[in-house]
């Protein structure tokens, strides 16, 4: 047996060794410290930004995050007007609509940054480049008010929407505002032709701005059903207590995977480098599935079960390079359709 | 004491001459009148005095200082001035004695001083012990005397009224009238009064300067002015009188029609328009008499058209026989005749005035 | 030499350097970003074009959008008028019992900014889910809904009931001027009440009612938040949202400048028709001394007027205030208030909300500030020109009332494209909206200013100079103590006026520079009701806190009426 006193060196070592984090985080977070916050513009409902945010700074006392959550397309055209004027001011840009990080990557806006342990996460979800990584993700889908419509009643399909008996009944969101919005026209473009947005402008339906809108919408009742919206929401209405039921449209559900990217001239890299590693973790997108009714690029996060899995959907994915060039025309031919 | 010269003074407001052309010299310590009706430029006058504005042509000199020409104009706080306003003026946010004592912090007199000679003033005025009291709280006739007050505390070298009196009732204002006389007459500042009113201007000042469009009439003592009128505009504006257009006929006489008048002026131009001025009260009216020549000259027989009873005297008036004139005589009371009886009018030659024909 | 000099230096006015900074400084701040508008709106790559104008002029959907403007300008005047006119003819003329009353909660109908009453409208009259709707479904058993607020009838209402004090106040003040005798004349040859009122009364006050038009009229043209939140849904455009849409990414501007034309060129001609109205004096001028007035007798119709009285009133103030309070306490803002609904966590969540705080710090920093300047720059402009200080003070006091030409978005835009690129880059920073706020209440302090310089005598001034003050003392010692009251309204109106300012905010702002007006308009783009019941119940009582402070300090209110003067 070694003598008792040669082991000490030994169990020194071990316990260093095991205590110390790796250097150079260390002196990132002392970085970060000394920035002092990290500033986001998010499109990721207020509630649930606001929840995150009070997490990163109880885990990382002493950096501040500001959150400014507006819809993606208001949140691009901001940090556009911004720079127009020479103003750096966002650290984080999160939205949902994919085009925009085309956009932002050509236009050298983005940090090449790849947070820990997304290597692992699903094919979707990470940018071949590293500059963008898909934080979460949702499907649009319909919902209705269980009061107002029994459920025999409901649609069921896209098509069921453009029924007249539905008329004046709706309620939809608009993909000048949001990025979730603007995935979900486009994928039923590609699906169905203008023609089918052309038809349901014939029902009259409510318009409303961002995808977190319409829960609300139905839930107080003013307009039954909605059709379209992130399912997430309405899974947290339906949470609450609300009348709400969704339907998941057997013709394929757009998904939308909404990137998060540190920008190039970021006044606060090192902050929104520890941001990024921690919204990326594996606690936090637990959260943001568990409680928020996201979907996650991360395989291993754990679901509610009253949620469908991304597996059981038929996905109608799109592509980022055409959600950016067609963008234009999304928005110019919604409002032709819908009015304003 | 300085004296105020203001020569070839010209104002305009828009296009109209206000003031235009206007020369007068104030003697040291004397006190001229502005008289004249609204609009004769008498107040613009005293505002270009008091600096308030800048003239458009001439001067404005206190003693050999140029203090308004169209190029220079010192402002109103350093003329050395003082000024009483038609309303006043009375700061409603200070009391009496804060009001007076304001010019006097100017004029670099310590505090002390400040009270004691507001206090005298006050005294002067007969408001002693209002100092404490706010204007608002004053009948007209005390702000008035305030406004009196303040203007002589600081010892102005100048002073202005803008017709002070015209807010106070009638017989306040002649009470006034005598007032600021007696006020002069202690302080003898040299003084510049607008007035409209022509009896207020013979009683205060010393001098009367009638002004019509911008311009003086005529300037003089007031009986010089008022007995011897030299245009239409002052013998019709000063006192009531008869104006009779006629023609020079020889040396000391004119005709109208079938009236011949006897006149006491000389170098006069024969078969030349004149104009007659005579005042009411110095003609004498009685009953006829018969004799219409002899001693006496101007005795002319008329009826009267009208008598009217005024308490203090009768007025009269009395178309002349022979001729389209009705002249207005002034008698004392009681009434001599009734209208429709016949009267004999008789004037003296010293009291037709000979007007220029064409103003 | 020296002495001729000195006596130059002598004659030199020492203010005027003053007056004229102040002059240039409003010069620059109405004339610069106009002329900017001006310059983009026919600015294209290869020099002047007149491209913009025409395809704004020629796009159906933008032709439309001008159309439903005039449609809500013209019906929104109209209706205005219909309510504005008999309540102040009731409060002003007739023994109405609570009349007192009544002009305060007229009074609190003019503060309540137009884009709240909007929101508590949706929530009262929103076709399913509105209170009003389902008491009316529950009472009658009928499925269709009473009221669609979402409708352009719907607008033209909630338009109207927040622009009618301003007709209210016109004629009220007209009918004050009219003296009773001419009145009298009337009814002793045999004339009815009624009959007194529409032959008599009516011609007198004839300019003052179609001046209260156009005010209402203008008003609404410019307006912003409420059809961003009542037309929008329902799928159409007024001229205000369209321009606010350009601005989305990528920003036309050249297209929002081109388009703001007409809208200028309508106020502008509306403020011309309105002048010609009043004449000079801005107010109409009516016969009679306003001596004596007697009230009408109203008899049997005491009370059915004093009913529609206060159903205009429940409209405007006690429908929509009772929602938001409802909406502020409860969980789900349609469902009934029951125990298990009340919360206090919309009034923890908006005020832990960190956009929240920051808001209410630049509204409350924006508003002391430009209420300060602002009174200080009116006060001067007033000085200024009351007193003709400086060549041209007439086309100063035109400019100093001209930004009511100018509808909040459209002085944005301009602000916006003169402010954001070098040398003066305020885009981004309070700066801009503080420029946007400044020019936008100055037609409403320098009119208040000028009213307070009219009541002070030029003689008390001269008085003072004459003694031997200066100008600058005179100024202080005189003429600010007796202007003191009118420059401390002068501020209040201003504060209140920037508090709730929307529609050059919600264009100039940046996620660093939110004020609290587009918090709530963010929030309504989420759906969230409670919260916006709970900032816009703030915004109330911060609006209301400032009035009552006017009231205590000044004795009088809002609308000018002094609180010491008779109900007529």
């Amino acid at each position: 047996m070694p003598h008792p006193r040669a082991l000490i060196p030994l169990l020194l070592l071990a316990l260093l060794s095991a205590a110390a984090p790796a250097p150079a985080q260390d002196a990132r977070l002392e970085a970060a410290r000394k920035e002092g916050k990290v500033v986001w513009y998010t499109s990721l409902a207020l509630s649930s930004s606001e929840k995150v945010a009070k997490l990163f700074e109880t885990a990382y006392p002493g950096v501040k995050v500001e959150v400014h959550r507006t819809g993606s397309e208001r949140v691009l055209q901001r940090m556009m007007q911004e720079l127009a004027s020479n103003i750096r001011n966002v650290d984080v840009v999160h939205t949902s609509d994919a085009g925009h990080y085309v956009l932002l990557k050509e236009k050298k806006l983005l940090m090449q940054y790849t947070p820990a342990g997304v290597e692992a996460f699903a094919p979707g979800f990470k940018d071949r480049d590293g500059y963008h990584y898909g934080l979460r993700a949702t499907v649009n889908v319909i919902a209705y008010n269980t009061n107002a419509i029994p459920a025999a009643e409901a649609p069921r399909t896209w098509k069921d929407l453009l029924d007249p008996k539905w008329r004046g009944k709706l309620v939809t969101a608009h993909p000048g505002y949001s990025g979730v919005i603007a995935t979900h026209v486009l994928a039923l473009v590609n699906l169905y032709g203008w023609d089918y947005f052309k038809a349901l402008a014939q029902n009259k339906p409510m318009l409303v701005q961002s995808a977190v809108d319409p829960s609300g919408v139905v839930a107080s009742g003013e307009r039954p059903v909605a059709v379209d919206g992130g399912d997430y929401t309405f899974y947290q209405a339906k949470k609450k207590g609300n009348p709400v039921e969704i339907v998941y449209p057997k013709e394929g559900v757009p998904l939308v995977v909404s990137p998060s990217a540190i920008t190039s001239f970021a006044p606060h890299p090192n902050a929104a480098k520890v941001f990024t590693d921690f919204i990326f973790s594996r606690d936090v997108q637990q959260m943001l599935t568990e409680s928020e009714g996201l979907y996650s690029g991360n395989l291993q996060v754990k679901y509610p079960s009253d949620k469908p899995r991304l597996s059981d959907l038929k996905l109608l994915p799109v592509d980022p390079e055409e959600l950016e060039k067609r963008s234009e025309e999304i928005k110019a031919r919604f409002v032709e359709f819908f009015g304003a | 004491m300085p004296g105020v010269t203001i020569t070839g003074l010209t104002k305009r407001f828009g296009g109209v001459a206000a003031v235009a052309g206007l020369d007068l010299a104030v003697r040291p310590g004397e006190l001229v009148a502005l008289l004249g009706p609204s609009g004769c430029g008498k107040t613009t006058t005293l505002r270009l005095v008091a600096g308030f504005f800048a003239p458009d042509g001439g001067e404005i000199r206190v003693d050999d200082r140029v203090l308004s020409s169209p190029t220079l104009v010192v402002p109103p706080e350093r003329r050395r001035m003082a000024m009483i306003f038609q309303s006043y003026a009375l700061w409603p946010h200070m009391t009496v004695a804060q009001n007076v004592a304001y010019g006097l912090r100017f004029a670099g007199v310590p505090r002390d001083d400040r009270e004691r000679r507001v206090a005298e003033m006050l005294k002067v005025v007969q408001l002693a012990g209002y100092g404490s009291r706010y204007p608002g709280e004053l009948s007209g006739g005390q702000q008035q005397r305030v406004a009196v007050a303040r203007a002589l505390v600081v010892e102005p070298q100048i002073l202005l009224l803008d017709e002070p009196l015209s807010n106070l009732d009638a017989s306040l204002r002649e009470e006034m009238r005598f007032e600021i006389r007696r006020l002069h007459e202690r302080f003898a500042i040299t003084t510049l009064y607008v007035t409209h009113d022509q009896a207020e201007a013979m009683v205060i000042s010393d001098r009367v300067a009638v002004l019509r469009d911008g311009r003086i009439d005529q300037i003089g003592a007031p009986l010089e002015v008022f007995e011897h009128p030299r245009t239409r505009f002052v013998a019709e504006f000063i006192g009531k009188t008869n104006l009779i257009d006629a023609v020079v006929e020889g040396p000391g006489r004119v005709t109208r029609g079938g009236l011949r008048l006897h006149v006491a002026a000389d170098g006069l131009v024969a078969r030349a328009p004149a104009v007659v001025s005579i005042r009411p009260h110095q003609i004498t009216l009685g009953p006829p008499t018969g004799s219409t020549s002899g001693a006496r000259l101007n005795v002319l027989a008329g009826t009267v058209v009208r008598a009217s009873y005024l308490g203090e005297m009768v007025d009269y008036q009395v178309r002349l026989e022979g001729s389209d004139v009705v002249l207005r005589v002034t008698g004392s009371t009681p009434a001599r005749a009734r209208a429709g009886e016949p009267v004999e009018v008789s004037v003296p030659p010293q009291a037709c005035v000979l007007l220029p024909a064409a103003d | 030499m020296a002495l001729a000099c000195s006596r130059r230096l002598e004659g030199l006015d020492r203010a005027a350097p003053v007056w004229l900074i102040t002059a240039a400084a409003l010069l620059l701040l109405v004339l610069l970003p106009l002329g900017w508008l001006a310059y983009m709106s026919v600015h294209g790559q290869h020099g002047v074009t007149l491209a913009h104008y025409l395809r704004v002029l020629g796009d159906p959907p933008l032709q439309k959008a001008l159309w439903n403007t005039l449609v809500l300008a013209a019906w929104s005047g109209l209706v205005a008028l219909t309510i504005g006119a008999p309540l102040a003819w009731l409060t002003a003329r007739t023994d109405l019992p609570g009349r007192r009353t009544i002009q305060h909660l007229i009074m609190a109908s003019f503060v309540t900014p137009p884009f709240l009453g909007a929101f508590a409208w949706v929530m009262l009259a929103g076709p399913n889910a509105g209170y009003l709707n389902r008491l009316y479904r529950v009472l009658t058993g009928a499925t269709d809904p009473l009221l669609n607020i979402f409708t352009m009838p719907g607008l033209i209402f909630v338009v109207a009931i927040y622009t009618f004090p301003y007709v209210y106040i016109m004629i009220a003040n007209t009918l004050g001027l009219i003296a009773s005798d001419l009145e009298d004349a009337a009814a002793i040859l045999g004339a009815g009440r009624f009959q007194v009122a529409w032959t008599i009364t009516l011609p007198m006050v004839l300019p003052a009612i179609l001046s209260g038009f156009i005010l209402a009229a203008l008003q609404a043209l410019a307006l912003f938040g409420s059809p961003a939140i009542l037309a929008l849904p329902a799928g159409f455009h007024t001229v205000t949202t369209q321009l606010w849409a350009f601005f989305q990414y990528p920003p036309r501007v050249e297209m929002a400048a081109a388009f703001s034309m007409p809208l200028l060129l309508a106020t502008a001609l509306l403020l011309i028709a309105q002048k010609r109205l009043l004449g000079r004096r801005g107010y109409a001028a009516v016969g009679g001394k306003g001596a004596q007035r007697r009230l009408v007798r109203l008899g049997r119709w005491r009370y059915p007027a004093l009913g529609g009285c206060l159903a205009v009133l429940a409209c405007a103030v006690f429908l929509p205030y009772g929602i938001l309070l409802k909406a502020a306490f409860s969980r789900a803002w349609a469902q009934p208030l029951t125990r298990d609904n009340l919360t206090l966590e919309n009034w923890s969540f908006t005020f832990m909300h960190t956009a929240t705080q920051s808001a209410i710090v630049n509204t409350l920093e924006l508003g002391v500030l430009t209420a300060c300047v602002g009174a200080a720059l009116a006060t001067l402009l007033a000085y200024v020109t009351n007193r003709r200080l400086v060549p041209g003070h007439q086309v100063l006091a035109f400019l100093a009332v001209a930004p009511v030409v100018i509808p909040g978005v459209v002085l944005a835009v301009a602000l916006f494209v003169a402010y954001s690129r070098p040398p003066l880059l305020l885009y981004g920073t309070l700066w801009i909206l503080f420029l946007a706020y400044l020019t936008k209440e100055m037609p409403v302090g320098f009119s208040q200013s000028d009213a307070t310089l009219r009541g002070i005598h030029p003689e008390l001034e001269e008085a003072g100079r004459i003694l031997g003050a200066g100008r600058f003392r005179v100024l202080r010692e005189i003429t600010a103590p007796l202007a003191k009251s009118g420059v401390i309204a002068t501020w209040c109106f201003v504060f209140i006026g920037v508090i709730r300012e929307l529609s050059a905010s919600i264009i100039l702002f940046t996620p660093n520079t939110k004020v609290m007006s587009v918090v709530i308009f963010d929030l309504k783009e989420e759906g969230q009701f409670g919260a916006i019941a709970v900032l816009g119940i703030f915004m109330l009582a911060m609006t209301f806190l400032t009035v009552v402070l006017m009231q205590t300090l000044l004795g009088r209110d809002v609308m000018g009426a002094r609180q010491s003067s008779g109900a007529a």
